[in-house]
């Protein structure tokens, strides 16, 4: 992120300050309920928005990987998937859900962070990213082969309970709950996004070479980034297994994972927010496209044309063109300021040689 | 012993067929610096060609068959050159990240592709019937007479690959534009030419592979990923860059594999992702790989 100054007006940077990103969270949660209000939570639209909440949050997670700290991760639905076991397997434990939740992100976070740990120590990125694919293929293979997993056909049952006591068995207390959740889990990311941690992390997927030459331990800044990549999949996968009351093995698939991926970059996966985005975006076009063949069959098709011209033609994705266009815009508004300011300090002269600047 | 032999066999044929896909994707990866994510995809398109090319013959002749075989190849290679064109050559300049995940997107522009294009019932071919048997070698031997057509095959394209590679001009080329394609292209080299016809190759290779690995499965559009992560196992292993070291480890795996199922039915599915973990702790970058380590 070649910025070329440090922000001191926080409107002039909004995305910049820590303060704006945690009202904008809010504000954005909020117009969301009001939304879904507005549609209804059981018409057809309205079960779209309710999925987007865990689906933006693996989105994310894939953001955070990528975007954050430059780890391509085919494989994150495992993280995801353990947090959603987690749930599962916990089904007939008297938890409350927030607690499960807490669980599965603990479960997905420790499990992320102790596999990059062990890779990253021997290996760069790239090969990274095909181990991943490989680990979501392994624990494919032994969920469903394991009885304790309950095989190809998931287990059923799974509790929304309720929280301070508010049963979540309908679908609008549930949707505020998650979206709740997802708000918290947002704050905390805001947090780690503009920390210290958060930038050399960026650093780190600019240029690798260049952010250990200035003394960084790349490597144990994508470990821990991982983590917490791993961290939000699991709460997401909780997440998930609340809402449908069921988990399976089939989130361990590559389909699942891509998904996310191609959110995550047609978003953008420099920006904080991209990845909500670019999910929001992609799960309402996949509702518009229900019908058709290529709203079903041949969604991979679409999402595989999306990836190739995100990365061809705008490897920044939706964010980034935002941003690049508003900073070019910016420069040119500057740069008439200046004229202004030359013009005024300059001798008086006749109201028409002022007239409009370039 | 003798159920040892077959074992055997049966890895050293699986073995052959792992080794078409793996072999084209080792060989764009030396020439182009791209890894190939869609090798996985391209080998199951070349299975539905294949498919189609029977124009729905269940039980196809051997002349049929072997048309068949060579139809898809070719249209594999076509493929390639297309695909090279609009998309491919762009790629070369990228860092490896965006590469992998511009090939992702191929895997599942195709995998998306192919239920729009072949149907989405699942399809099943069968081999020629004087091929589908056993044959007898030495006693208690009893082995598939393709499996051992896959070896054979597999052997030929090796040797083909070999000649190809260190004893054609275009072998030299491609020697040539893998090492430094820019001197290449100032020693007058059309680099971008040998990167498509590598990349034709390759597609080719998977064509082959998708080919005759048709009639021993049921085709359907999830076979892309499965076969992706099994070529990825192989060059985790065995290193980017070496045909040679492709080889090798594509058939100690499949026997490996083929050992385990004989004596540890239930670890079998393990095997490929624990040496894959393995090869990773231990020798980081392959056993053979050339240039591409750390």
């Amino acid at each position: 992120m070649s910025r070329p100054v440090v922000p001191s007006r926080w409107w002039a940077h909004p995305g910049e300050s820590l303060w704006v990103r945690m009202v904008l969270i809010v504000v954005v949660a909020g117009l969301y309920v009001a939304w879904i209000d507005n549609v209804g939570v059981n018409t057809g639209l309205g079960s779209v928005l309710m999925l987007i909440i865990p689906g933006a949050l693996f989105a994310l997670a894939m953001g955070v990987s990528y975007g954050w700290c430059g780890l391509v991760t085919f494989g994150q639905g495992a993280f995801f998937s353990m947090g959603g076991f987690t749930a599962a397997l916990l089904r007939e434990k008297e938890l409350s859900p927030l607690s499960v939740v807490v669980l599965g992100g603990v479960v997905g976070g420790f499990a992320a962070w102790v596999f990059a740990a062990l890779v990253l120590r021997r290996s760069t990125s790239l090969w990274f990213a095909m181990l991943t694919l490989a680990f979501g293929q392994f624990l494919f293979e032994y969920g469903n082969k394991s009885s304790h997993f309950g095989g190809p056909d998931g287990i059923a049952g799974i509790p929304r309970g309720s929280v301070f006591g508010q049963d979540l068995l309908m679908q609008w207390p549930f949707t505020i709950y998650s979206l709740i959740v997802a708000t918290v889990v947002m704050l905390v990311l805001a947090v780690v996004y503009v920390s210290g941690f958060g930038m050399v992390g960026r650093a780190a997927r600019l240029n690798s070479q260049r952010a250990e030459a200035l003394g960084l331990n790349v490597v144990m800044i994508q470990v821990t980034m991982f983590g917490v990549s791993g961290a939000v999949a699991g709460v997401a996968g909780v997440l998930l297994a609340q809402q449908q009351s069921f988990f399976s093995t089939g989130y361990l698939g590559l389909q699942f994972a891509g998904a996310a991926i191609v959110a995550a970059m047609i978003g953008g996966v420099n920006s904080y927010w991209g990845p909500l985005i670019g999910f929001t975006i992609l799960a309402l076009a996949q509702n518009q496209l229900a019908g058709s063949t290529l709203g079903s069959v041949g969604w991979d098709l679409v999402l595989g044309v999306g990836v190739v011209i995100i990365v061809l033609l705008a490897p920044d994705g939706l964010m980034g063109g935002l941003d690049s266009a508003r900073r070019s815009l910016g420069r040119r508004m500057t740069r008439r300021a200046r004229v202004d300011r030359r013009r005024e300090s300059s001798e008086p002269r006749a109201p028409e040689a002022v007239g409009e600047g370039s | 012993m003798s159920s040892f032999i077959v074992a055997v066999i049966s890895g050293l044929s699986a073995g052959a067929l792992l080794f078409l896909a793996a072999s084209g994707l080792t060989l764009v990866f030396g020439v182009m610096r791209i890894i190939n994510f869609a090798q996985g995809a391209m080998v199951m398109l070349g299975a539905f060609i294949f498919h189609s090319a029977l124009f729905g013959q269940f039980q196809p002749t051997i002349p049929a068959f072997v048309l068949s075989v060579m139809i898809t190849t070719l249209a594999m290679a076509v493929f390639g050159v297309l695909l090279d064109v609009i998309l491919v050559h762009r790629l070369v300049k990228l860092d490896e990240v965006p590469v992998l995940l511009a090939t992702f997107g191929l895997l599942l522009a195709i995998t998306g592709a192919v239920p729009l294009l072949f149907g989405t019932l699942p399809l099943s071919s069968s081999l020629p019937k004087s091929i589908d048997r056993t044959v007898t070698l030495g006693s208690g031997v009893v082995v598939p007479l393709y499996d051992l057509i896959l070896i054979v095959v597999a052997a030929v394209i090796t040797a083909f690959l070999a000649w190809l590679l260190n004893s054609t001009g275009f072998g030299r080329r491609v020697k040539a534009v893998s090492d430094d394609s820019d001197m290449a292209e100032a020693s007058g080299v059309r680099s971008g030419s040998i990167r498509m016809l590598a990349f034709a190759l390759g597609s080719a290779l998977a064509g082959l592979g998708g080919a005759l690995f048709a009639p021993l499965v049921t085709l359907d559009s999830g076979l892309g990923a499965g076969i992706v992560v099994e070529v990825f196992v192989v060059i985790v292993v065995a290193g980017l860059g070496s045909i040679w070291g492709a080889l090798v480890v594509c058939l100690l795996l499949s026997i490996l594999v083929a050992m385990f199922s004989l004596y540890a039915a239930d670890l079998q599915p393990y095997v490929l992702y624990s040496v894959m973990g393995l090869a990773i702790l231990l020798k980081p970058g392959g056993f053979f790989g050339a240039r591409h380590s750390e």
